[in-house]
């Protein structure tokens, strides 16, 4: 595992060896994690990783069984109005009261937060094309996205909170909307935390990106000190090799006879030395996507028995 | 066909399992249990016991029949709950099935009706066959067309009505009025000796055929209302709704931002269903005053649009007792609605404390509303179309029961006893709800269900005066033992609300302080009303202490915490 690089900044959220279990299943485990002021922080996983748990325990709304969460310093489960006031949260739920209409939903939302920004309410809620009459039972789940957005942030929240944003949102709206909001929020010296499961989306616009897999943190960081030490190399053996070829910090390695695609974890010098004394040179190198990492990193769990090769 | 037919007779017998084996466990024990009380409890000579038996014949046999009837009405009613609209309705996961519309609607209508049918077939032969008569028992050996019919009328209001659920409960009371009137009139006539053998046949004939017209009308409205839901076509009175919808729009609503949190808050309790005991009580109300009293009745020849004495009292009787009855369902609903919290009720900047406090003040409100209703209409019904000449006697009777300045603390002290035990069937499971845990939930229903059924048992058992005061010294220590149990878990849950920085010390004090004013008007009115032929003060003021809630209330911010970190 990649430990967060130490930095100097102001750190938002704080979590220590948090663990969390439900019934038999291991929710959590260990995870540590410290995210910055004015980054965003792309969160990455499977279905089932852990993500929403863990946006659950910044939120407070999950007790840690062991470790400690401090977002802003404070206790979310023993200061909740503290923390609360200070983060806006998209659920990806879509959880709003059905029977609400929109322009109710943000009466009510703005009379909590003394920061509340009514033009800038009622800006997004004009550029996201929301009805102020409509009731969000009658909402598309898009749309619904689309209301949560609008009141998770109308109150400028120091940390923005968006789980599975774009969930139901379509193209359009994902990449000039949302992705410049994120941008702005960040721009103003605010800090925003986002799961998500559009690796390319997460590789846009996160300055961070943490990777959980089975309640563990198998890697966080910036997002291009990720991708420096990530080498995707192609080797050429002399003869033609039964068996796929041991490299130290490989992630994956697919192929067949004298060819080998090899994508791992190191320095470039060493994964070279490495492959030298094999017996391969390096005929192709390249820097991989974080979406060939994320994968390589998920099928590390996976039995040998039954992976599929992604690359051939 | 059958596989299907078989899949979702399998799938009602999968989710409810516990249930049906419940009820089909339950009347062969409450066969064997009659039959071993039958002999000790009957009436031998006993005039007391022969006053109370028909009442311990309903409590012990009728209602446990009726209960189990609601239970099989709740599971074969077959709805889910469309989270994104928030009413249950047809399920709508059938409909990409490679199935026919019909066989979807005609099983479980199929599996209702038959099991209803099976289930008051066993209480008749089983349980009530075995008692002694009691005069009324007739009525309770339901005619079984009454009873199919009845299931096929609640499994097609429910699905025709999903986005309805306020008028699905006005249309299906009024449709199940009809038909147990449609059931019971003959046979209610040929037990009073009204008609013929041959009369009564007649008449019981021609209701049994209405009611199989009734099922049949009913099954081709599901039929249609299922396949045009299956289509997607939008039914015309969603049409209906939209202009209503419109029309809504365009009335006085608040527009002005809240000065607040906890006045948003309050706004959005309120919302969630603050105005659903006033609307109870005020269809009930309207139901009970209306033609319910123009039944039962008897016609006065003087003037025929005046409710005679008897049924005024009876029916005004009814209609005090409202808001209790339905303060209790719409409590447990409440409660039961706070069972599914999701994070949109937690993110909110507000202290739980807060958010518990709102809850209560909801529930006040909705009290005030509905005892307010209750009191408005019913002047205006007594005034102009009841003989009052009964109500009149009573008070003039009360008049030489009590010196002046008792009788006119009376009004008042009721007044404040009907809306606190009101509230307090509006909050006193909230904590439960808080705490969002389902099974305790349906455990502690069930519970509270069987102890007011007990305890009524036990109420009706204390008919004889000998044994009535024996039985009050007995319960002395009991009450004891409630009253110091309350006072200490209350103590431990207010220490640690106020502890964990959940309730703050202001809170604490001016909620005891409401308690203890309020318990006060409770002693003062019991010992008013029953200390006169009570055998004991103690128990009268022990009773009173216990009625309004106090422990609960502590322990609602501790489970709302723990829901909300969990």
């Amino acid at each position: 595992m990649n430990t967060p690089s130490s930095s100097l900044m102001e750190t938002v959220i704080d979590l220590a060896g948090v663990s969390r279990r439900f019934d038999a299943r291991l929710a959590l485990d260990g995870v540590t994690l410290a995210v910055p002021r004015g980054c965003v922080f792309g969160l990455v996983g499977e279905n089932g990783a852990g993500k929403t748990t863990l946006i659950k325990h910044v939120l407070g709304l999950l007790r840690p069984e062991s470790g400690s969460v401090r977002v802003f310093g404070r206790d979310p489960v023993g200061d909740p109005v503290g923390v609360l006031s200070r983060v806006g949260y998209l659920s990806e739920l879509r959880d709003l009261p059905a029977w609400m209409r929109v322009e109710e939903l943000l009466r009510y939302s703005r009379a909590f937060y003394p920061k509340w920004d009514d033009a800038y309410a009622e800006s997004l809620r004009a550029q996201f094309g929301l009805d102020p009459q409509a009731r969000i039972q009658h909402l598309s789940r898009g749309e619904s996205a689309k209301a949560g957005l609008v009141i998770a942030l109308a109150h400028r929240p120091e940390l923005l909170l968006l789980d599975e944003p774009s969930s139901g949102l379509d193209p359009v709206v994902r990449r000039d909307i949302l992705e410049a909001i994120i941008r702005t929020v960040a721009e103003e010296g605010r800090t925003v935390f986002f799961s998500s499961h559009l690796l390319d989306e997460v590789e846009r616009v996160s300055d961070q990106v943490a990777m959980m897999v089975e309640g563990r943190m198998v890697l966080a960081g910036p997002l291009e000190e990720i991708k420096l030490t990530h080498h995707q190399l192609t080797l050429r053996f002399d003869q033609p090799q039964a068996h796929a070829p041991v490299i130290a910090g490989a992630l994956s390695v697919v192929g067949a006879g004298q060819e080998w695609t090899v994508l791992c974890n190191g320095t470039r010098p060493e994964l070279v030395e490495a492959a030298g004394k094999l017996g391969a040179r390096v005929v192709a190198e390249r820097h991989p996507s974080l979406d060939e990492i994320f994968v390589a990193r998920a099928a590390k769990k996976v039995p040998a028995a039954a992976r599929v090769p992604t690359h051939s | 066909m059958f596989a299907p037919a078989l899949a979702i007779l399998w799938e009602i017998w999968r989710k409810n399992r516990w249930a049906l084996l419940a009820i089909f466990a339950a009347i062969p024990f409450w066969a064997v249990l009659n039959r071993a009380l039958c002999g000790p409890l009957q009436p031998r000579g006993d005039e007391a016991l022969a006053l109370v038996w028909p009442v311990l014949v309903f409590l012990i046999d009728v209602v446990p029949m009726w209960l189990s009837f609601l239970v099989l009405a709740v599971i074969f009613c077959y709805t889910e709950p469309d989270p994104q609209r928030g009413h249950a309705r047809f399920p709508a996961r059938l409909f990409v099935l490679p199935v026919r519309t019909r066989v979807l609607v005609t099983c479980p209508i199929l599996y209702g009706v038959a099991a209803l049918v099976a289930v008051a077939l066993a209480w008749e032969k089983l349980v009530l066959a075995s008692l002694p008569p009691v005069e009324w028992m007739p009525l309770h050996f339901l005619p079984l067309t009454y009873v199919g019919s009845a299931m096929v009328l609640l499994q097609a209001t429910v699905w025709i009505l999903p986005g309805f659920p306020a008028s699905r409960l006005i249309v299906l009371g009024t449709l199940l009025f009809g038909l147990t009137w449609l059931a019971m009139w003959p046979l209610a006539h040929a037990g009073a000796g009204d008609w013929s053998a041959g009369q009564a046949a007649a008449w019981q004939s021609r209701s049994t055929a209405a009611m199989a017209v009734i099922s049949a009308l009913a099954y081709l409205a599901a039929l249609f209302a299922v396949e045009r839901d299956r289509r997607g076509v939008e039914r015309s009175w969603a049409a209906w709704r939209r202009r209503l919808g419109r029309f809504r729009d365009v009335l006085p609503r608040r527009r002005q931002p809240f000065a607040s949190g906890a006045g948003a808050q309050l706004w959005f309790e309120w919302r969630r269903g603050g105005g659903l005991l006033p609307l109870a009580v005020g269809f009930f109300m309207a139901l009970v005053l209306g033609p319910i009293a123009w039944i039962v009745q008897e016609v006065n020849p003087a003037s025929s649009i005046v409710i005679d004495a008897e049924s005024t009292a009876t029916m005004l009787g009814i209609v005090l007792a409202l808001p209790l009855v339905l303060a209790f369902f719409v409590g447990k609903r409440n409660a039961e609605r706070e069972l599914t919290q999701t994070p949109f009720h937690f993110i909110r900047p507000v202290a739980v404390g807060e958010l518990v406090l709102r809850k209560l003040e909801m529930a006040a409100w909705s009290t005030a509303l509905a005892w307010g209703l209750v009191l408005v209409v019913t002047p205006l019904w007594l005034a102009w179309w009841c003989d009052t000449s009964l109500l009149h006697r009573g008070w003039r009777a009360l008049a030489t029961w009590y010196a002046p300045p008792t009788r006119h603390a009376l009004a008042p002290l009721m007044l404040i006893a009907a809306l606190a035990l009101t509230w307090r069937w509006m909050v006193v499971s909230l904590y439960l709800g808080l705490w969002g845990r389902a099974k305790c939930f349906l455990w502690s229903v069930a519970v509270s269900v069987v102890g007011a059924w007990l305890l009524l048992i036990f109420t009706a058992s204390l008919a004889h005066p000998g044994k009535l005061m024996k039985h009050e010294l007995d319960i002395l220590p009991w009450l004891g033992a409630g009253l110091a149990g309350k006072a200490l878990l209350a103590g431990w849950a207010f220490r640690s609300a106020h502890r964990r920085g959940l309730m703050t010390a202001r809170a604490v004090w001016t909620y005891l302080g409401i308690w203890l004013g309020v318990t006060l008007c409770l002693v003062t009115l019991a010992l008013i009303l029953f200390a006169p032929t009570s055998a004991s003060k103690a128990v009268v003021i022990l009773g009173s202490t216990l009625v309004f809630p106090l422990a609960r209330i502590g322990l609602a911010p501790l489970a709302l915490a723990a829901h909300r970190h969990r």
